[in-house]
């Protein structure tokens, strides 16, 4: 694995039940995104980009998923739920689908702030991660990167 | 007025012929009728009154914490019993959790030997145990964990008091796990861990 500079632009997280952690992998999340996307070429609305995935049991209380976007840093963070029995029931190359999708979701939620869009290119963002999710192997790539 | 250097009389006629110019100038003023200092006074009142209302105004728009019954029985306010069933709510329900490095790499140590203050983490690796009772979002806004390329993995939900409990026995066992032994120093309490608890 190579090293990541602590101040980048993409952050990866999770919040994940232990009983799912080590079934999912964001590793290849992670470095992917990190090479593949540069957000300075989509405008200067969006500096940085934290985004968590949430798999959480159903019964859950106190996580739940949030977005916010600060436009005086110019940083988006936003967390969205994977349903905790379709993670249970799926198998490693669908699990992986639902990452990518949640994913692409969080990057949709970022048209809910007006201020961002006016400044910043989202949908080019989304269509550039689509085509790094679309490259075949390119979990696999990154996990062995 | 030292500087006249005048006899006591002199000096007192000296000082009527430097008042009287003064004393021409305003010739109504004294200190029992300055008109200027009643306005002073006039405005600090009502600003004070006016505090004064509004106060009491607030005061009155507060909801009691009790409403009464038909039957005259006093029984907590809906806004209070709602308050206090959320509070009693977050008691209950809690998580204990940990904090683990998502890649291998560099992690900031709060009690590594070293002056570098940091240490290698293999990828599912403890960094820190903590317990909340609040959403996390809240317990690190910004996905600000106090360090980078980290997974907040939930491990046990109670109420505050069972988490708090899971928590310390957790810290205080960390030297025990195989990936505290297999290093070259012996960490007592988890690298993101500041204190016992």
């Amino acid at each position: 694995m190579k090293n990541l500079p602590d101040e980048r632009q993409i952050y990866i997280s999770g919040r994940l039940w232990y009983e799912i952690y080590p079934k999912m992998d964001i590793a290849p999340f992670i470095f992917a995104l990190h090479e593949g996307i540069d957000l300075g070429k989509y405008g200067a609305g969006l500096k940085k980009f934290y985004f968590t995935f949430l798999v959480m049991p159903p019964d859950d209380k106190v996580l739940a998923p949030y977005q916010h976007y600060s436009t005086k840093k110019q940083e988006a963070d936003i967390s969205v739920r994977i349903p905790y029995e379709q993670v249970v029931n799926a198998t490693e190359p669908a699990l992986i689908v639902l990452m990518e999708q949640a994913y692409l979701q969080g990057i949709e939620q970022l048209k809910s702030y007006a201020a961002l869009m006016r400044s910043f290119d989202v949908e080019g963002l989304k269509r550039d991660v689509e085509k790094i999710f679309k490259t075949e192997g390119w979990y696999e790539l990154a996990a062995a990167a | 007025m030292k500087h006249y250097q005048l006899d006591t009389d002199t000096e007192t006629q000296a000082e009527q012929k430097l008042d009287s110019p003064k004393k021409l100038e305003h010739p109504f003023q004294s200190p029992q009728s300055d008109p200027q200092k009643a306005w002073y006074f006039f405005g600090l009142l009502m600003v004070v009154s006016f505090g004064v209302w509004m106060i009491s105004q607030m005061s009155g728009e507060k909801k009691s914490p009790i409403v009464f019954e038909k039957n005259g029985e006093a029984m907590l306010a809906p806004h209070r019993q709602e308050k206090l069933n959320k509070e009693l709510e977050e008691i209950e329900n809690a998580i204990q959790y940990s904090l683990r490095a998502s890649i291998d790499g560099y992690f900031p140590c709060h009690t590594c030997p070293d002056s570098t203050r940091t240490i290698y983490l293999y990828k599912g690796q403890v960094w820190r145990y903590g317990s909340t009772r609040k959403e996390e979002n809240e317990r690190y806004p910004g996905g600000n964990y106090g360090a980078s390329n980290i997974v907040f993995v939930p491990e046990f939900r109670g109420t505050i008091a069972e988490c708090l409990r899971m928590e310390k026995i957790k810290i205080y066992n960390y030297p025990l796990l195989p990936e505290a032994r297999a290093r070259e120093f012996l960490l007592a309490i988890p690298p993101g861990n500041k204190i016992d608890n």
